[in-house]
């Protein structure tokens, strides 16, 4: 009707405006995306392994944030502010989102005020494991003097000083559930410690009530939110409410109280302000981006700002802000009063995407999860946590967060080598430090932890290369270049069937790359011959690219590739100057 | 017209593509040196600090990079490092590199995006000081105390349908005076001056009978000024709404046995005397200005009634007040008859039957419910007006205004599909948002050959519910009828 009354000119102006407007999104969209992978890949100084953020700053002030408003933030607030952001959603689109900025030329992320290498860069000894960030043996029960209480809220607790005047924070299982969340948090810190986070010493202690004694001062906070001089009568009612062990002994996780002054969480998204030396978009750092594959492992759903905790820390004369992950008794199959309710890792708490395909089909399309019967409680101690119908790819905490969401397959990869570092018996031995009565919950627990170590390495090595841990080793006069292939790590047998030896081609960097070498491989290592290493030294025309090659590798029926960078020098030892997984 | 229209758009596209290719244009800018070697910004305070404190690697490191050493070095002595501390320097630590240049990680919104997000800004800060002072102060934990202290309580909500927003306060003794009874008062009023209160005692020996006798003795106030009438039948005319103020005092003993483990049946006996006068509501005539005091007995003078009746309840629902599977029922025979004005003498029956059903999970449920209201009179007696069955509230064919049908009798029926959208986490999976289809239909009639489809009102409509696990919180619905529609907010469980 509206074609009757129109130009033909007119017509035109609109269909020109329409295509303007899409070639400018979509030509700059592709070219953030380039952008962002046009950077140099390589450096023959030694790459950095530290990002120094540990600068002195002036104290920053305390910010508490609310459960409901880091609710009300996440699923609102941060979703708007992502939503205005264009480029954000091309780069969505055409599938490049920007990579993480805290990666040095070895694909890694160095260690800083947020993530310390740990398994990832050596490997740690069981005694390791189970130590985890613990300084002390854990309060030493007979000797515990109440100093504050909390009766209010979910789950109860106290804070108690031991002899040696450390101060530990009791928290106890929820009746009828001893050992679910006391086992989940320190076998998840201990994890969590071995990956690289900064986290708290958690241990599990045990007592009698004559173990413990109030201190005249103690305050305890009730009902009313007020607080008072705590007596025998509110210890009483506390200890009610938890789990008790059959010889009636109390079992509590104690966490020590960290060093510094408490600042309030961090966020998952943007800056801290009066930090000067929080530099990196929080949505940028790959050690937080790469802890939804983490949190996704250990079942890790309620991460958020309020389970995360700055620390104004003194160290080595300076005075910075080191960053915690706190609180994990909501992970593996506890959700710290109970065991996870079946929507535990499927869907944010009122999560809008499931409730739109609900709402659209009338209620007829109910996801499969959300039964009982899906993923049953395994066991009181155990709760519900399991490999069965575990996709970490759409893994989902409580709360959407911005870091995850902007999670690249380089990030998730990176996180994959660190999960496929833990061996079995690195497991067993961080599960044993939860020190379970029934053993079959112990062996329950490693097992599924296990097989989920090995769905996450299985999906997302195939989203790369798989290539990963490359080194130079030498063999007899020889140098080889050495690698790990992830995709076959763990005997995936549709790998295998498709697995046809490595594809590699050795070229010259530089905008006019030369062939230096080429062929394929039948195992993970390639033999550096000297002529071949006479042809890197030689290769490059400019000081920088001079005796730098490219190796471009990966299994020879695969797309994906991984760029290795090797550079000889004038002694000929060839050594790896860059990688891009 | 169509053309006029589409050039504004032709140029609001143009502009759009501006932006776009300005907007975007900011984004895509690479950088322009190795982004995994530390760019010194000139006059950055916080690498100033850092170099100031770096003696030996860092700053050489970063100053090769900058080619400018010198020059910039002199800008640095100018700057006051006013934010950092003095702290010893370690003379042992590693090189102080930073992996990315500052500049680099600089983002900035779009003009749209930050006019946007201002008002998000400005709100983020305060709502979440506000929430955290609330949970600090244990606030949610407080007022989920306050509203249920069974000593002194908050009341909430209507009266009744058309009664406007009320709120009130409940007095009880609990379990102070004695484990056995105890005494409460409650008042209520709305917006509309609607008044009601209640005053009596709740008896339950507990170590009597298994704890399964119970006696309730209540005197209650009533005052609804703006009642409305719209006339007799399914047929009454949308025109003739008329309005009246009810003014009610009572007083009401009941009695009541648990047979079994679900079923309580009793007797009640039942004083009222009630008062009808014009009402207040002045968009509409009164309604013995358009009804005659012989077709509504009882609208001059109101009615002193006496009740005895006999009532039989079974409760067999998982939730009752966030039911998904079960049976709910509830029967009375009340016989009423006049003690001083009127000449009133009828029998009540009346039946509330709900049934749930939860369609292969709890998360999915079909509700149903039929009421019934019989008003048989008694010889020659009659029934008071404002005593008949009605039609058309918050509850029974919703779309319809308020009261709109009144009959000797209604039957009604009401089928509504309840099914959750978002999960709360509730360990059950019932807490959370729950969708709700409805529809209602219903009749009000004065002798059964009435009943027939052509009489039949319906209406339907949809909403939202939200639950905790153990009662339904709110409620909002929309309903629709050939009238009209109407929406609806409610507090506290639904049926």
């Amino acid at each position: 009707m509206i074609s009757k009354h129109l130009p033909l000119t007119c017509w035109i102006r609109f269909v020109m405006t329409v295509t303007l407007m899409l070639t400018f999104t979509l030509g700059f969209g592709i070219q953030v995306s380039v952008s962002a992978k046009g950077s140099k890949s390589y450096t023959k100084t030694e790459p950095i392994r530290l990002d120094f953020d540990m600068e002195s700053i002036p104290e920053p002030r305390e910010v508490e944030t609310a459960y409901l408003y880091d609710w009300v933030d996440n699923i609102a607030f941060q979703q708007v502010k992502q939503g205005f952001d264009l480029p954000r959603h091309l780069r969505r689109l055409t599938g490049r989102k920007l990579e993480a900025l805290n990666v040095n030329t070895m694909d890694e992320v160095p260690n800083s005020s947020w993530f310390t290498n740990r398994i990832g860069r050596r490997r740690l000894s069981l005694e390791e494991i189970k130590h985890g960030p613990d300084t002390t043996n854990g309060p030493v029960a007979g000797e515990l003097t109440v100093i504050r209480a909390k009766n209010v809220g979910a789950a109860p607790g106290f804070w108690v000083r031991d002899r040696a005047g450390q101060i530990y924070i009791l928290k106890f299982d929820p009746p009828g559930y001893l050992e679910l969340m006391t086992g989940a948090e320190v076998i998840a810190t201990k994890l969590f410690y071995a990956i690289g986070y900064n986290v708290p010493h958690n241990t599990i202690v045990r007592f009698r009530r004559e173990d413990v004694q109030i201190s005249p001062d103690a305050k305890v906070t009730d009902e009313q939110g007020k607080k008072r001089i705590m007596t025998e009568r509110d210890l009483e009612a506390i200890l009610r409410r938890v789990a008790r062990q059959p010889d009636g002994r109390y079992q509590a996780v104690a966490s020590r109280l960290l060093e510094g002054k408490p600042k309030g969480g961090f966020t998952f998204a943007g800056l801290r302000p009066d930090d000067p030396n929080d530099i990196i978009p929080h949505e940028r750092r790959r050690d937080l981006r790469g802890l939804r594959i983490f949190s996704a492992w250990l079942n890790h759903d309620d991460i958020r700002v309020g389970n995360t905790l700055d620390m104004y820390v003194a160290e080595g004369g300076r005075k910075f802000l080191r960053h915690y992950l706190i609180d994990f008794g909501s992970t593996f199959g506890s959700h710290t009063t109970r065991p996870n309710p079946p929507e535990v890792g499927h869907e944010y708490v009122l999560d809008m995407s499931t409730g739109a395909k609900v709402l659209f089909t009338a209620g007829l399309y109910q996801p499969a999860w959300r039964s009982e019967g899906h993923d049953p409680v395994h066991s009181p101690a155990t709760g519900r946590y399991s490999a069965r119908g575990f996709n970490p790819a759409k893994w989902k905490g409580n709360f959407p967060l911005v870091a995850f969401e902007e999670m690249t397959a380089r990030d998730a990869f990176w996180a994959v080598q660190i999960i496929a570092s833990f061996t079995p018996e690195q497991i067993r031995a961080a599960v044993e430090t939860a020190e379970f009565s029934n053993p079959s919950d112990a062996e329950y627990l490693t097992t599924e932890i296990i097989r989920r170590q090995r769905i996450i390495v299985n999906k997302y090595a195939h989203q790369r290369s798989g290539l990963a841990n490359f080194r130079v080793e030498r063999a007899g006069n020889t140098d080889v270049l050495a690698f790990t292939d992830y995709r076959l790590m763990y005997n995936d047998e549709r790998a295998y069937a498709r697995f046809g030896g490595y594809a590699y081609r050795l070229q010259s960097v530089g905008r006019r790359p030369q062939l230096l070498a080429e062929g394929k491989l039948t195992g993970p290592g390639l033999v550096l011959a000297p002529d071949v290493v006479s042809g890197i030294r030689q290769s490059g025309t400019t000081d920088e690219e001079r005796g730098v090659a490219q190796l471009v590798i990966g299994q020879a029926s695969e797309q994906q590739k991984a760029h290795v960078y090797l550079y000889a020098g004038e002694n000929g030892a060839v050594r790896i100057v860059g990688v891009s997984l | 017209m169509s053309q006029k229209l589409l050039q504004p758009f032709g140029s609001l596209l143009t502009l759009l593509s501006l932006f776009a290719f300005f907007g975007l244009h900011s984004f895509a800018q690479k950088p322009k040196k190795d982004p995994f070697v530390v760019q010194v910004p000139k006059n950055d305070p916080f690498v100033v600090a850092q170099q100031r404190r770096e003696p030996h690697g860092a700053s050489r490191v970063v100053d090769s990079e900058r080619g400018n050493a010198e020059a910039d070095e002199a800008d640095l002595e100018d700057e006051n490092d006013h934010q950092v501390e003095q702290t010893p320097e370690v003379s042992h630590e590693p090189p102080r590199r930073r992996i990315v240049d500052p500049r680099q990680t600089q983002t900035k919104d779009s003009l749209p995006a930050r006019a946007l997000l201002a008002p998000f800004r400005f709100l983020a800060p305060r709502i979440n000081s506000g929430l955290t002072r609330l949970e600090n102060q244990q606030g949610v934990g407080r007022l989920a105390l306050i509203l249920s202290n069974p000593f002194i309580r908050p009341t909430f909500g209507g009266l009744g349908d058309g009664s406007g927003f009320g709120a009130g306060v409940y007095l009880s003794t609990a379990n102070r005076l004695s484990e056995n009874y105890k005494l409460f008062f409650s008042a209520h009023g709305t917006t509309k001056s609607y008044v009601e209160t209640l005053a009596g005692v709740e008896f339950a020996p507990r170590h009597f009978a298994g704890g399964r006798v119970r006696l309730d003795l209540v005197g209650r106030y009533r005052l609804r000024p703006e009642e409305d009438f719209w006339g007799l039948g399914t047929n009454s005319s949308r025109s003739d709404r008329t309005t009246y103020s009810l003014e009610e005092r009572g007083i009401r003993a009941q009695s009541s046995l648990r047979v079994a483990r679900s079923l309580r049946v009793g007797a009640l006996l039942d004083y009222s005397s009630s008062t009808v006068t014009n009402g207040r509501d002045k968009r509409f005539p009164t309604i013995n200005q358009l009804f005659s005091a012989a077709d509504l007995p009882g609208s001059l003078s109101g009615a002193a009634l006496l009740g005895t009746g006999l009532f039989a309840e079974y409760e067999g629902r998982d939730e009752p007040r966030n039911p998904h599977t079960g049976i709910y029922a509830r029967f009375a025979a009340t016989s009423n008859d006049s003690v001083g004005r009127g000449d009133f003498g009828f029998i009540n029956y009346s039946i509330d039957a709900r049934g749930y059903v939860s369609l292969g999970t709890k998360r999915r449920t079909l509700a149903l419910r039929l009421l019934g209201d019989f008003n048989d009179p008694k010889g020659g007696s009659a029934v008071p007006f404002f005593r008949l069955a009605r039609l058309g509230d918050g509850e029974t064919l919703r779309g319809y205004d308020s009261y709109r049908f009144h009959g000797r009798h209604a039957l009604h029926g009401t089928v509504e599909y309840r099914y959750q959208l978002a999960s709360t986490f509730d360990s059950n999976g019932t807490a959370g948002i729950d969708a709700i289809a409805f529809t209602d239909v219903g009749q009000v009639f004065n002798r059964r050959s009435e009943l027939s489809v052509d009489n039949l009102r319906a209406t339907w409509g949809g909403g939202l519910q939200f639950s905790s696990r153990r009662s339904t919180l709110f409620r909002i619905l929309y309903a629709r009828s050939p009238e009209g529609s109407r929406v609806f907010f409610s507090f506290g469980p639904s049926f």
